[in-house]
């Protein structure tokens, strides 16, 4: 409880709160714009946090964090297009109110229901966390190892993409943590005497080069954008029904344990969630016909389910050191780069940090919605701001931010590498997320599983003996095996 | 040939140099009992590679690839890919300042083509946000910025 107070009083500084409300709009605004992500807000913010107090640098990444989820619903109300994925289904009612003209009351909702969304779901997160993290703390490196890449594959598994291409992206991740001197035994590997690669590559050179800058290449390649050509409309500022609150309450509720649940299981996040919530709402409801023709309903579940995601996600993230997707292992890392072993012992070792966590969410929650209620008339002027001028802006804090990662000229070239490999990512439609989580993920497989082997009395078989890691590998192999699995029972029924 | 086939070919050559390089460069020695040694990962990831890329190699392609970039289209990407290598060349050989300005003003002004943005406005702009970035960074959050081999800052 000590913990949580102190984390409070931190938080009520004047200074701190500012940067938790500039992270916030920094996040929602970012998030608002189709093409960026919250993931994109994070990688963009994260040379600011190299300089800064570790906590002061976890409050700016979580406000970041939690107004990049909430952003996304501006474009998918005000353009028809979701800011993020995340905010896919609230495209079928929300932008229908803006088609009739009257967009306030879909994005009053949407403001209030990521709210809704995100300060239950983060408390429950608080809670469960311990609970979890108690339980992990028995957990052996051989069941760690086991649980992380059951996490990749389901991952792999849960995505619309190819499964060999999926496996060929975790593949390129894991091979590149390979570069420098490895765990446990300290060898050098393909670092071909170069004492640039000793270290490997840092996050900020990998992450920039493979998502900033080959965004930026694909937009000018493709010259789609038009700027100033979202159409006007008449935004009054934040006004809600009580009405729309309270005939809508069991939406809410249902949608935010769909959000939770969802956001928990590796690889589903906030898009699953908020497409499920959508649907959920649409079939549970009285008239069903009215969806999609500017429906209330239809806005408050998808933005409740997506935000309640947040909490879902966080659990694993901070319990076992395991993210979800690849947004939390964007923030994962940028929480290690501050000194932070995310997992477990976090708990034990820096539990100050842990209520630090979630009450930082809790409050960028609070100031997301601030804005958005002072704000929204603002809003419009968000799909008016210059992609000419925004890009090249983008791409200097991109580039200071792989600098400034090891203050090295080395990784400032070897980005550009890293930009051509994510032009070919592209091409090759290899999706992003296993890429991002083997990248973040590797170093504490390849330890856990050589110390696993080490300290085991029957070598490899140790993942076998133990019940938990065989669970694991075996649900693994399922998961690998099953579009055969379905491919040869489809054969055999037809 | 397919895309698919074509990242299948590309994935199997993978698995075969990182295979080749953790054979030929990666010491094998085991320096703790009981270790499966630094070679164990490298080879990992190879298997997978060669796994999946056989399978995207032997599977029957489905369909004809959508266009990916026109000509013109792949033409823009590698301008703007050569920029990208000229602003990281002028920022170890000028420094953040001055190379920060020339690439904004540069990439600013590839982006507004046919858009008719005065200079005046994109010159004001690569110098505003320039010390506004270099302030940021510099003062406010204390990260050293290249000042350049000739030292121009």
């Amino acid at each position: 409880m000590n913990y949580m107070f102190e984390a409070l009083a931190f938080l009520c500084q004047p200074m701190i709160l500012g940067n938790a409300l500039f992270g916030g709009i920094t996040g929602l605004v970012l998030g608002a714009i189709p093409g960026l992500s919250g993931g994109m807000a994070i990688m963009i913010c994260l040379p600011l946090t190299f300089g800064m107090e570790p906590r002061l640098a976890i409050v700016l990444l979580m406000s970041i964090y939690i107004g990049g989820i909430s952003g996304g619903y501006i474009g998918s109300i005000l353009l028809g297009i979701p800011g993020t994925v995340n905010s896919l289904a609230t495209v079928y009612d929300g932008y229908e109110f803006t088609k009739k003209g009257y967009p306030t009351r879909a994005l009053s909702v949407a403001a209030v229901a990521n709210f809704f969304g995100t300060v239950p779901s983060l408390l429950v997160a608080m809670f469960l966390s311990q609970v979890i993290a108690r339980w992990a703390v028995k957990l052996g490196p051989a069941e760690y190892f086991s649980l992380a890449v059951f996490a990749m594959v389901l991952v792999i598994a849960l995505s619309k993409e190819d499964m060999a291409r999926g496996l060929i992206s975790m593949a390129l991740g894991l091979a590149l943590t390979t570069i420098g001197i490895s765990p446990v035994s300290a060898t050098k590997r393909f670092t071909f005497g170069f004492t640039n690669l000793q270290g490997g590559f840092s996050m900020a050179c990998v992450m920039m080069g493979l998502f900033g800058g080959t965004l930026i290449l694909m937009e000018y390649a493709k010259n789609e954008r038009g700027d100033g050509t979202f159409a006007d409309v008449k935004i009054e500022g934040f006004r809600m029904k009580i009405k729309d609150f309270t005939s809508n309450i069991v939406n809410i509720v249902r949608s935010f344990f769909i959000g939770l649940l969802v956001g928990f299981m590796p690889g589903m996040g906030g898009t699953i969630a908020n497409v499920a919530a959508y649907s959920i709402a649409k079939n549970s409801s009285k008239e069903p016909e009215k969806f999609g023709t500017g429906c209330i309903d239809g806005v408050w579940a998808p933005e409740v389910a997506n935000n309640a995601s947040i909490g879902g996600a966080v659990i694993p993230m901070i319990a076992l050191g395991i993210p979800g997707d690849s947004t939390t292992a964007l923030l994962l890392s940028a929480m290690t780069v501050q000194g932070l072993t995310v997992g477990p012992l976090l708990f034990t070792t820096q539990t100050s940090y842990v209520y630090l966590i979630f009450i930082a969410g809790i409050f960028a929650a609070a100031c997301c919605l601030l804005f958005q209620v002072l704000g929204m008339k603002l809003f419009p002027a968000l799909f008016k701001i210059p992609y000419h001028y925004l890009y090249p802006i983008i791409l200097v804090c991109s580039f200071v931010g792989i600098y400034s990662s090891n203050y090295s000229f080395f990784e400032l070239a070897a980005s550009l590498v890293f930009i051509m490999a994510g032009v070919m990512m592209r091409y090759f439609r290899m999706p992003q997320g296993p890429f991002i989580l083997a990248f973040v993920l590797g170093p504490m497989l390849e330890k856990n599983f050589r110390n696993a082997v080490c300290y085991a009395t029957n070598g490899y078989w140790t993942f076998f003996t133990s019940p938990i890691a065989c669970v694991l590998l075996l649900g693994t192999a399922v998961l690998l095996a099953y579009p055969w699995l379905v491919k040869a029972l489809t054969k055999k029924t037809l | 040939m397919t895309r698919d086939r074509l990242l299948g070919i590309v994935s199997v050559l993978f698995a075969v140099l990182i295979a080749g390089l953790t054979f030929f460069t990666v010491d094998p020695k085991i320096r703790i009992a009981g270790d499966p040694g630094s070679q164990i990962f490298p080879y990992g990831a190879a298997l997978i590679f060669a796994l999946a890329g056989s399978r995207l190699i032997m599977r029957k392609a489905a369909k004809k690839d959508p266009i990916f970039l026109t000509a013109g289209q792949w033409k823009r990407l590698f301008i703007l890919f050569f920029a990208f290598a000229v602003y990281v060349f002028l920022i170890w050989l000028i420094g953040f300042l001055t190379a920060t300005m020339i690439m904004l003003f540069g990439i600013s002004t590839m982006f507004a083509s046919k858009k008719g943005v005065p200079l005046t406005q994109r010159i004001l702009y690569a110098v505003g946000m320039t010390l506004v970035a270099y302030g940021i960074f510099r003062y406010g959050l204390k990260v050293m910025l290249p000042s350049g081999i000739i030292g121009m800052g």
